[in-house]
């Protein structure tokens, strides 16, 4: 089985066991594959032909897939043992550009899960995308960009690093969401979403101005958290809050979480639907890990010996966490009650969701960041999978409104099948990913800190609510009437435009189903990802002292 | 004494970037005009870069030369790092500004409503 190992090894000229430990850059080989990609796509796009302009779409895809390949290989060589194929037991944590992105576990399987998902989205975003603006071949690579960036905020380990990352995040999706540009609603969705945006890195970048000052200018996480801890001044305390209250206020904005997520539904409702699937979810896993290593190694709250905010602002972030992930659930649930567009439906189900895994960062443990990280994965696929659906039904009836689902099931049996899936999924049904995703998380913060109680009640109450609407867009694609506009749907299934479309599907359902009954083993190597942040945390001390000699 | 408190320190640079930075949070909060809520979010990353650059220059000053010299120049790094992306998002913004002009012949933000929040 090593065979593919070696062939890589062999091509690198690397001889085995320094890999990880002197070949810093090849980590990032894979960002390297979607530059590359990049650039001759972006020659490709500028051509004169219509055939090279549609070969874009097939460039991306197979650019998104070498780098997947790549991030696979990667993990193999640097976190399993070639001879067992088990993970190493200690922690491997490699500083790649001068320290500027860390490529731990965490990093390696983000970015698998974020290249797969993001290869998804550009297989069932084609035939939507070329009926609305057949001659444009750029919607691909801003695709590719923004997961470049959403790489980059998974391995982000310096403040300048989270910066770029957030942005070449955010400005590609800005482009994204206005792709269509002659359509009105689809230009104000990109406008709200960039001066909103805008406007909250700016909060961000403050707080984090106001940390480099503190800390005594450093801007690596770990060497922030040390600098904070050192200088110990307690007349600076109201300006470490200040700090850390604003960075949060941009986190918030960027995880569409309460009071700062009135721009979600609009941004949502106003994208193209294969936008609407990348925003849900790509960029909500790239911002949570994000906040992972942020609380953890930036604001210190993690190992002992190097608490760098005290335990004051410990309780302070916690109960800031507490009232967004409150404010989240309660707000995403009652609003979505009352939607009649899918798509603002899915919105509000998304705030919802990112009130569920904040839960896990009122505890401030790594076991409950575990658990939030298996949340995500289990919520990128079942996600991706109802928007692959809302898509098709969107490029064949042309409509994004409830009705337009009733009676689905007379003419396409096995995608209502499907979408139910991902929907009970989406409500926390057993034997599904979602379920065990919500057990793993409520349980685990309960155990951390058991005066959590009245929160998971809460959220168990929000799911009951949140099974209301979920099942009533079921009921009406399995029981009523069909809608005209289904009604003049062909029996037949066009293969050349939904064959994509039903590919996406029958892998979504797949990891999904195949989640809920491997949970523990990916719940697992989870844990031993987010562990493994620790160790790095705690090993700084040597980089500390290189860094002022 | 007069001379103290004349010459520019640290405080005066951090009370002026805080200044720039509320403005800019008004401006953003309260304007109509999409172009001027534009250079509101411009005002608020200057003032960012204005703190950058003043707590660099007061952790690490340019004081000595020579081999000897220290320089920790990461906030001054960061400040162009603002200055370049903000750019990017300042190009991004007005395309789809103009798009939308074309669109409505205006760039008051009260008349784009086909999103009802």
């Amino acid at each position: 089985m090593n065979w593919p190992v070696n062939w890589i090894l062999a091509f690198l000229n690397t001889p085995a066991g320094t890999y990880c430990t002197e070949q810093h850059l090849f980590h990032l080989l894979p960002e390297l594959a979607i530059l590359i990609t990049l650039s001759v796509g972006f020659w490709l796009a500028s051509a004169s032909t219509e055939m090279e302009r549609q070969s874009v779409w097939r460039l991306s895809f197979w650019g998104l897939f070498f780098a997947l390949m790549l991030a696979t290989g990667d993990f193999f060589l640097t976190h399993t043992d070639r001879a067992t194929g088990a993970l190493y037991p200690q922690a491997v944590s490699v500083p790649v550009l001068f320290d500027m992105i860390r490529a731990d576990l965490l990093f390696s399987l983000s970015r698998i899960v974020l290249y797969f998902g993001s290869m998804l989205v550009v297989l069932f975003a084609r035939y939507f995308v070329q009926q609305s603006s057949p001659s444009h071949g750029e919607f691909p690579l801003i695709i590719l960009g923004a997961t470049l960036g959403a790489v980059l905020m998974t391995g982000a380990n310096d403040l300048i690093m989270m910066f770029v990352a957030l942005e070449t995040l955010g400005i590609s999706s800005f482009i994204l969401s206005g792709y269509f540009r002659n359509d009105a609603k689809s230009a104000e969705a990109s406008l709200k979403y960039l001066l909103y945006g805008g406007a909250a890195t700016a909060v961000m970048l403050f707080g984090m101005s106001l940390l480099y000052g503190l800390s005594g200018g450093f801007t690596q996480f770990p060497l922030v958290a040390q600098g904070l801890a050192q200088w110990n001044h307690t007349q600076f305390l109201p300006v470490m809050v200040i700090a850390t209250v604003l960075m949060l206020a941009g986190f918030a904005f960027k995880l569409s979480a309460a009071p700062f997520h009135q721009w979600a539904p609009d941004v949502y409702d106003g994208s193209p639907v294969p936008v609407t699937a990348f925003l849900s979810v790509i960029s909500k896993l790239g911002a949570f890990v994000l906040l992972i290593r942020v609380v953890t190694l930036l604001l210190g709250t993690l190992a002992p010996g190097m608490v760098g905010l005290g335990g004051v602002t410990t309780s302070v972030l916690s109960g800031l966490f507490a009232v967004m992930a409150i404010t989240s659930m309660v707000v995403g649930n009652l609003a979505a009650l009352r939607q009649s567009s899918v798509k603002r439906l899915m919105a509000y189900s998304t705030i919802a969701h990112v009130g569920y895994i904040l839960l896990a960062f009122v505890v401030l443990q790594q076991a409950a960041y575990a658990t939030a990280l298996f949340y995500l994965v289990a919520y990128v696929f079942m996600n991706l999978g109802a928007f692959a659906i809302i898509t098709l039904v969107s490029q064949e009836t042309g409509r994004d409104d409830i009705n337009a689902y009733a009676g689905l099931i007379h003419k396409k049996p096995l995608m209502t099948l499907a979408l139910s899936i991902f929907l009970l999924s989406l409500a926390g049904i057993p034997i599904t990913s979602g379920f065990f995703a919500k057990f793993f998380l409520f349980q685990t913060v309960f155990k951390a800190n058991p005066a959590t109680l009245g929160l998971i009640v809460l959220a168990l109450l929000n799911s009951t609510v949140s099974l209301y609407y979920y099942i009533n867009l079921i009921r009406l694609m399995v029981i009523a009437e069909p809608s005209a506009a289904v009604a003049a749907l062909p029996r037949k299934v066009q293969w050349l435009t939904a064959g994509p479309v039903v590919a996406v599907v029958m892998v979504c359902v797949w990891v999904t189903l195949g989640m809920g009954i491997y949970a523990e083993p990916v719940l697992g190597l989870a844990r031993v990802a987010l562990a493994q942040v620790g160790t790095a945390a705690a090993s700084s001390n040597i980089l500390f002292l290189s860094a002022l000699h | 004494m007069m001379t103290d408190f004349l010459t520019p320190q640290l405080p005066h640079f951090l009370i002026l970037a805080t200044t720039l930075f509320v403005i800019g949070l008004v401006g953003v909060t309260t304007s109509r005009n999409v172009i001027r809520v534009l250079m509101s979010l411009e005002l608020m990353l200057n003032a960012v870069n204005i703190n950058m650059v003043a707590f660099n220059n007061y952790l690490s000053p340019a004081y000595g030369s020579g081999s000897g010299a220290q320089f920790f120049m990461s906030g001054q790094a960061f400040a162009i790092f603002i200055l370049t992306v903000s750019a990017a998002e300042a190009a991004v913004g007005l395309a789809i500004v103009i798009a939308l002009y074309r669109k409505y012949k205006t760039v008051d933000m009260e008349q784009f409503s086909v999103l009802k929040g």
